[in-house]
């Protein structure tokens, strides 16, 4: 028997490839690309290594992280948008629209371009999701261009990025929306989670179940320089509306949690029959390396809760969702990768061993 | 911290501002999606009912379907597919494609090209296939397989299956009926041709070829009349076409009376047939068929019966004629005799004319029953070594007197005198004389007759030639056959039947030989040539016993019922010294025989109650050791009536008149 087991998508980038882009002053300058392409090989290479049967192009090339790059560089958009807080103390600010059209700037499907060129074994790509973005549109609303009107924008090009990436042949796409413990935080009452529900679900209404099928959703108090922005927000008030989303996987931070066995009741107890859980068991803001053994362990206290046939395993998070966080180094993600590899087959074992 | 609250508080209102458009768009996505919904489920019913039309119209078509898509998986078939297949109730198609194959092979009567064109068809991919398929129960289906297409893709094939035996049994029936058709047309004898509705000809058979002169091929759409060019044979009129009428009235029509067929080569031929029409099956018209057959033969035949007839009603008026001819002397000489005044002188030239024309007239009846023997072929031959000169000294005494009558020289040349052959001596000299009798009848008086005799290598030839009136070459053609009478047809008629010449030659082949009649023509005289296998003669020992037994007077018993007859005949026979007793019946001819034991008796066979032959067998059985002679009087002369009267007892079988002469000659 077989767990599968998946990465969330960022890997720290090399440091070389940082400081030319803080030399150039911009992440798109085309005399960055030699250097792009040589660390998307470099973590094809090094993923491959670790013997993860699924891999990412690490999103050496998502700039500036995995919230904006679909929209960096565009020139109705102002860098003043509203500011997300993380526990460290730092904040990242959102871009703003300034005007009509909503547009994407490029879509994820480029990245798959390169990675499938040099990838052995199946790539997954991962996506911002379309109620992150739905906060770019300004409090004051934009002058003949309604928010109904923006939301339209904001789904068709959503749906365009996730249905290129599935036409090019990744594996999964998975959707980041690492905003759901956020919105929970902004509004405690859940209205805000659930138009986030709802506005993702609008989306992924138009594909098709097996298209579904190969979608995900992934979920997660935020990762940045080791710290979170809603980790204290409780999963249990969560996990409810997240499974209301019509996707056949779900990627959730669960090596992290305080209370695992609480999380993993909610989880067994809203998952449905049609989706498979991969549960996070290393956790990238740690700087511990897990174990394989301590990873197996969190597999079996999963697989109580938990379908084994409904069961996968990941990272908690990306471990650079921003590209310019240095606080992991790729070294080590790919020992945590490692261990997960690992300490999946090991589970796998011992529950096929009963 | 204001700054930040502030951010916080915008960050909210922009989410929340967010949700109320999401959930407009949502409210708009569930809207569209309840309509969407609604038409979907309106799709769906018009696809269901598409589907069950499509269904109930697979279902309705008599012919069996299979679909398979592109990986050869099958899709579906029809109920009239398992019913035409024989496919248990229990096997499902779909599920079960190497069970279906296997049923499949299983019935037709050629499995493996069963197979391996179907694999042919899929690996080829054709987009179109027909074939025929064999069951070993009899059974033909034709196969149809066509790609099928959506959007422009392949994605499958089907399969159609149509029961096509009652057809192809019907093709074959219709091809065997054409063949025996054709066959029989060419075999019949009959000139068959068959024209289309517009009267264009479509066949010929090859009797209708020989007799047009045209092959079917070069007929073939040409004009009936062109083909079948028809004219009134005595007039050399054109008659219409039969087949115009036909199509006209659809009735059978027949040709006129005196058709004649024109020939490519122009030569005509009397014909006789008729024309009727062809029908489809609903009854119309669609061509004609005209037979027809050469009458020639037939007309020719008809011409010669009409002659045959006309013949033979000359031959009866002859034949009245000569029968009453005798008569008025027979009669006038019999009122002579019993005239009292009548002198003995008168009474003895009176009996002789009497007897002179009996003997004609039993000629002629002779000459008549000879003929009608030789018809029949009953008349037996007694022959016998026979001397060459000796029978033609008789046939000349019997001419004699003709030929004296008209001061004929008579010229006699026998080169073997003492040959002798295989012949009846009475019958040949029979041929002789009238041979004889014709050339003295038929050469003006003081002509000249002259007979040869000789022996050809194995025959007898005997030629007997004139200075006569000759006969034509139309009437030697003629000559033997009966009621044929060269001078009928010429002024100097010498009386007679006619059938002299017709009973001659029946007697000369009667004895394997042959009789041929020569004439340079009218008034140049005429040869018959005779000529007789001779065979092997055999000297036959003769009793001189009985010949020289001298004359004495006998009892002799006469039993006849024609009183005449026997009267007559009594007084003959006591004129010659016998002791005569008369009777009439069978049952007094047996007492008269008890009575007188006669050492003769003559009976009649015809007479009422015991017959001749009833009586011999009485006498021979009741008196074994008679030693009585008994004759048989009969107007039945044949040899079966010879064996009869010899199987009852008689003796002898002599036929009316009764020879006197041979009847003394019998006493004796």
């Amino acid at each position: 028997m077989l767990l599968p087991t998946e990465p969330i998508g960022s890997i720290p980038r090399p440091l070389n490839l940082l400081e030319a882009i803080e030399t150039y002053g911009d992440g798109l300058d085309p005399r960055l690309d030699p250097l792009y392409e040589r660390a998307t090989r470099d973590t094809i290479e090094q993923f491959e290594a670790t013997g993860s049967p699924v891999i990412t192009d690490g999103e050496q090339r998502k700039y500036h992280n995995f919230w904006t790059y679909s929209v960096h560089g565009l020139k109705n958009i102002s860098p003043d948008g509203f500011k997300i807080p993380f526990s460290a103390g730092h904040t990242r600010r959102m871009p703003r629209l300034t005007a009509e059209p909503f547009r994407y700037k490029r879509y994820a499907d480029q990245f798959l371009d390169l990675v499938l060129q040099y990838a052995h074994v199946p790539v997954k790509q991962a996506v911002i999701s379309p109620s992150a973005l739905s906060l770019m549109y300004p409090v004051e609303g934009i002058e003949g261009y309604s928010r109904e009107q923006f939301i339209d924008d904001l789904l068709r090009e959503h749906e365009t990025e996730v249905r290129r990436c599935l036409q090019k042949g990744a594996h999964k796409v998975q959707i980041d929306f690492t905003e759901a413990r956020l919105a929970l935080k902004i509004d405690s009452t859940g209205h805000l989670l659930n138009s986030f529900i709802d506005l993702n679900n609008l989306a992924l209404s138009r594909f098709s179940a097996a298209d579904r099928q190969r979608i995900g959703v992934h979920t997660c108090p935020g990762g940045d320089r080791d710290s979170t922005h809603s980790a204290d927000i409780d999963y249990a008030e969560l996990l409810p509306s997240l499974f209301e989303l019509n996707v056949g996987n779900f990627y959730v931070a669960l090596a992290g949690e305080k209370d695992r066995p609480r999380v993993l009741e909610a989880i067994r107890r809203y998952l449905r029959p049609d989706q498979i859980v991969f549960v996070g068991v290393v956790a990238p803001i740690d700087p511990h390396i897990e174990t394989p053994q301590e990873v197996c362990e969190r597999i079996l206290e999963a697989a109580q809760y938990i379908p084994i046939e409904q069961l996968g395993t990941t990272d908690d998070c990306g471990f650079s969702p921003f590209c310019d966080d240095t606080s992991t180094t790729r070294e080590t993600a790919f020992a945590k990768i490692r261990a997960r590899v690992i300490g999946t087959a090991m589970a796998a074992d011992r529950l096929s061993a009963g | 911290m204001d700054n930040e609250a502030s951010e916080e508080e915008q960050l909210r209102s922009v989410a929340l501002d967010n949700a109320r458009a999401i959930l407009r768009a949502r409210q708009r996505a569930e809207r569209d999606l309840i309509a969407a919904n609604e038409a979907l489920d309106k799709k769906t019913q018009e696809l269901a009912r598409s589907l069950g039309l499509l269904r109930a119209t697979l279902e309705a078509t008599s012919d069996g379907i299979l679909v398979i898509d592109c990986d050869g998986i099958i899709t579906g078939c029809n109920e009239k597919f398992n019913t035409m297949w024989k496919i248990p109730r229990d096997i499902d198609v779909r599920g079960e494609p190497e069970r279906l194959t296997e049923l499949c092979m299983q019935q037709v009567a050629a499995p493996h090209g069963y197979l391996s064109r179907i694999e042919q068809i899929n690996r080829s991919s054709v987009v179109e296939s027909t074939d025929t398929l064999d069951f070993t129960d009899g059974r033909i289906f034709e196969r149809f397989s066509t790609v099928q297409y959506l959007d422009g893709q392949n994605v499958g094939r089907v399969w159609s299956f149509r029961d096509v035996t009652a057809q192809k049994r019907a093709e074959r029936e219709l091809r065997e009926q054409r063949e025996w058709f054709e066959v029989t047309l060419d075999s019949i004898g009959d000139s068959v041709i068959t024209t289309d509705m517009d009267g264009k000809v479509t066949f010929l058979n090859p009797v209708a070829e020989k007799m047009t002169g045209w092959t079917s091929a070069e007929a073939f759409g040409k004009a009936l009349e062109r083909v079948f060019n028809v004219v009134n044979e005595i007039t050399g009129q054109a008659v219409e076409n039969p087949v115009g009428m036909v199509l006209r009235t659809g009735a059978v029509v027949e040709l006129a009376n005196h058709t004649a067929l024109v020939a490519k080569d122009g030569t005509q031929i009397a014909i006789e047939d008729s024309a009727a029409p062809i029908r489809n099956l609903d009854g119309d018209i669609s061509g004609v068929v005209m037979v027809f057959h050469d009458v020639t033969k037939r007309r020719r035949a008809e011409a010669a019966l009409r002659d045959a007839d006309r013949r033979k009603d000359e031959f009866l008026a002859t034949l009245a004629h000569e029968l009453r001819n005798p008569l008025a002397p027979i009669r006038q000489a019999a009122l002579i005799s019993k005239a009292d005044g009548a002198t003995a002188a008168q009474k003895r030239w009176s009996n002789d004319v009497i007897e002179r024309q009996v003997r004609h007239m039993a000629l002629l009846l002779d000459d008549l029953l000879d003929l009608s023997r030789i018809t029949r072929g009953t008349l037996a031959l007694r022959t016998q070594p026979t001397d060459l000169a000796s029978l033609i000294d008789a046939a000349i005494e019997t001419a004699r007197p003709i030929i004296d009558a008209k001061r004929h020289r008579l010229s006699i040349d026998i080169r073997d005198k003492h040959e002798r052959f295989d012949a009846d001596p009475l019958r040949m000299a029979q041929v002789l004389s009238n041979l004889l009798t014709n050339a003295a009848k038929y050469t003006d008086p003081e002509g000249h007759i002259q007979i040869t005799a000789r022996c050809v290598t194995q025959d007898i030839c005997i030629e007997v030639t004139d200075s006569g009136i000759g006969i034509s070459a139309e009437n030697l053609q003629t000559i033997f056959e009966m009621f044929t009478q060269v001078q009928s047809t010429h002024a100097r008629s010498e009386g007679g039947l006619g059938i002299g010449l017709a009973l001659t030659k029946g007697l000369v082949e009667l004895h394997g030989g042959i009789l041929e009649a020569k004439s340079d023509g009218l008034g140049r005289g005429s040869k018959f040539t005779v000529r007789i296998p001779k065979r092997i003669s055999v000297v036959m020992p003769i009793d001189r016993s009985k010949a020289s037994d001298s004359a004495k007077a006998r009892r002799v018993l006469i039993a006849d019922d024609n009183r005449d007859a026997a009267d007559s005949l009594a007084t003959l026979l006591q004129l010659d010294g016998h002791q005569v007793t008369v009777v009439h019946d069978g049952s007094g001819a047996m007492a008269a025989f008890t009575e007188t034991r006669p050492h003769l008796v003559l009976l009649d066979i015809g007479m009422p109650g015991l017959n001749g032959y009833d009586v011999a067998a009485r006498i021979r059985q009741s008196y074994p050791a008679s030693g009585t002679t008994l004759i048989a009087i009969t107007g039945w002369g044949q040899e079966e009536d010879r064996a009869r009267a010899v199987a009852a007892g008689f003796d002898h079988h002599l036929t009316k008149p009764v020879d006197f002469e041979r009847l003394s000659h019998l006493i004796k």
